[in-house]
């Protein structure tokens, strides 16, 4: 069910998800209203099919039936590469960087790419190294997440924690109308979780851009989010605030069987 | 700002590194015909053509992630073409015709990359390349046109018209001098292609193609350029072996000669720029040095190579790198060649 909208204008819209698997039936009519703005969490238990939605959404997997529209544009079967330049950003579950590169190197290749993909020159002429404009972009994405001081680190050799920031570093490098994280917390000491949510909630503010995300912790998801929904075996069961869907019967259920809200 | 690899150098340092390695290099092979023999400088000159064969093949696997069992294909594609061309058009510039050659194998590759690398990365792009290169082998075999197992015979090393002067290439030592040029223009584009901004989103796509594709890159399209590039490369350096040779035989389409530019590449190291540079030379090295033991050559380099890499699985330029950190003490770091996924 689609709860009544609230303000925006709708972003990314998905209708009538349908997706299989091999034997399983992970999506069931899955339907998705993004307004411009939101903070959009998919919350639901273990094998619920979060992360086949945030696929579908992102462009990693098509959906076998249904369509998904972004700004009004079918990006149904449009591949990854063509949503991100329509303005798609993600993070993965787990983080994924670029291994044997340094932490600048993996944001210039984001930022370059993001210059061509708009058209614009990424070097002077010839030149070999990144232009000016980009190393100080680097500088103040880095500033932003927090990395600065690692910039010269190898990324593979970062923490897990700080991979996260770089690939959150990546995704605001390509200036996305529509950040989409998969479990930004995920595998975090409480105090990185704490710190984590910090940063997303400053990045949301700075930038203003639209977020989805699917996340375990409930802290984090109602630390967040302007809107959730709920994903119960394949099918959406309650989209609303975090006030209507905390106090949603069906979700005491859900969660009570497996997990419980706590908020 | 330091650099992890050689393939995305931010600063600017490496390139007057580079600059000074490629000066001394050159004025190594330059000063070669004045104080070497003949076999040496034939050694030499054949060695920048294979320098530009495993430098090429680097582009697409260090670089890239693609893996090519067939590369020689192109080296063939672009030794014939010159060869056939030369003989049948001896009015057109020699120049037009090096870069006919090139364009003909990155054509060749943009049109077998469309097809093999919609799909396919990894060993099933490997296969395919090996496919072709065997069907390039049986086509120059069996086209009477092109001499087939006999090969093409009497390439005549050109004249080279500059306007204002005109050069015998076929002159003493002139074919030499011109192919290391030609090499080091050949070069230095490739090094240009790999530290620059195009550089970047091959490591990007060699490293995590997918995480590449979620920055909005178009994965399939760079590995293509890459493809390309590398091709049109090599089939210059190919169209450059015919007239040194004087003589061109289906041996060069064969995937034993595709094995060279990746054993130069895993014996010099992947990760260096320079890795292909140090295999070509330690393998024209041995090659040269064993040259008299009859039957025994290909053992004694077949265990020299053997024993090189598994004591440097990073290739030598890996284990020097290593060494260093050592000896500066800061942990090693293993270089960890990885195959396309």
């Amino acid at each position: 069910m689609t709860a009544a909208r609230q303000g925006g204008t709708p972003l990314l819209v998905a209708t009538k998800i349908v997706k299989d698997y091999p034997s399983v039936k992970v999506l069931k009519d899955v339907d998705v209203s993004v307004a411009e703005g939101d903070t959009f969490a998919v919350i639901g238990p273990n094998g619920a099919g979060k992360t086949t939605l945030f696929k579908v959404l992102s462009g990693e997997v098509f959906a076998d039936r249904g369509t998904v529209t972004f700004k009004d544009l079918d990006v149904t079967r449009m591949p990854e590469w063509k949503r991100v330049r329509l303005g798609f950003g993600r993070s993965f579950q787990v983080a994924r960087v670029f291994p044997d590169l340094t932490t600048d190197e993996n944001v210039v290749i984001a930022i370059e790419a993001y210059h061509r993909n708009a058209g614009q020159p990424v070097t002077r002429g010839l030149a070999c190294k990144p232009s000016r404009e980009t190393r100080d972009i680097v500088e103040d994405t880095l500033l932003e997440v927090g990395l600065i001081d690692k910039r010269h680190e190898i990324a593979r050799l970062l923490s897990h924690g700080d991979k996260k920031r770089l690939e959150l570093a990546m995704s605001l490098a390509l200036r996305p109308r529509v950040l989409m994280l998969d479990e930004p917390t995920a595998g975090m000491s409480p105090s990185d979780r704490r710190a984590a949510t910090e940063l997303i909630a400053a990045i949301k503010e700075r930038h203003g851009m639209t977020i989805v995300l699917t996340e375990h912790d409930m802290e984090v998801v109602f630390g967040l989010a302007s809107r959730v929904a709920v994903l119960h075996q394949g099918a959406m069961v309650v989209t609303g605030t975090p006030a209507q869907v905390r106090d949603d019967p069906m979700v005491r259920e859900i969660y009570l069987g497996s997990e419980p809200v706590h908020a | 700002m330091t650099s992890s690899t050689n393939g995305s150098t931010i600063n600017g340092s490496t390139w007057r590194r580079d600059a000074l390695i490629a000066a001394v290099a050159l004025a190594v092979l330059v000063s070669l015909p004045f104080v070497a023999n003949k076999g040496i400088v034939f050694v030499a000159g054949t060695l920048a053509l294979h320098v530009v064969f495993g430098l090429s093949w680097n582009l697409m696997f260090g670089q890239t992630g693609l893996v090519s069992f067939g590369h020689a294909s192109f080296f063939a594609i672009g030794g014939y073409a010159f060869a056939w061309t030369a003989k049948m058009f001896p009015q057109l510039h020699p120049l037009l015709l090096f870069a006919g050659a090139g364009v003909l194998g990155a054509l060749v590759a943009l049109v077998v990359g469309m097809i093999a690398l919609r799909r396919s990365v990894g060993v099933y792009f490997a296969i395919l390349s090996l496919a072709l290169s065997q069907i390039v082998y049986l086509l120059l075999s069996y086209t009477p046109s092109l001499g087939q197992e006999d090969g093409l015979t009497g390439i005549r090393r050109p004249l080279l018209s500059l306007g204002l002067t005109t050069i015998d290439l076929a002159r003493g030592d002139n074919y030499y001098y011109f192919m290391i040029a030609m090499c080091t223009l050949l070069a230095i584009g490739l090094w240009w292609v790999v530290h620059g901004s195009m550089g970047r989103v091959f490591k990007s796509i060699q490293q995590d193609p997918e995480r590449a594709a979620f920055l909005g890159i178009n994965v399939q399209g760079y590995r293509l350029r890459s493809f390309a590039i590398a091709s049109g490369t090599t089939a210059i350096a190919g169209a450059l072996y015919g007239p040194w040779l004087q003589l061109l035989t289906p041996e060069i389409a064969h995937w034993t000669f595709s094995a060279r530019p990746i054993l130069y590449t895993l014996l010099g190291g992947v990760q260096s720029f320079w890795g292909p540079v140090v295999g070509a030379l330690c393998f024209a090295v041995l090659e040269y040095g064993t040259r008299t033991l009859h039957g025994l050559s290909e053992i004694v380099v077949g265990c020299i190579l053997l024993l090189i890499v598994l004591a440097f699985p990073g290739g030598l330029l890996g284990g020097l790198s290593r060494l260093g950190k050592r000896m500066a003490g800061k942990p090693a770091v293993a270089a960890k060649p990885e195959l396309a996924r």
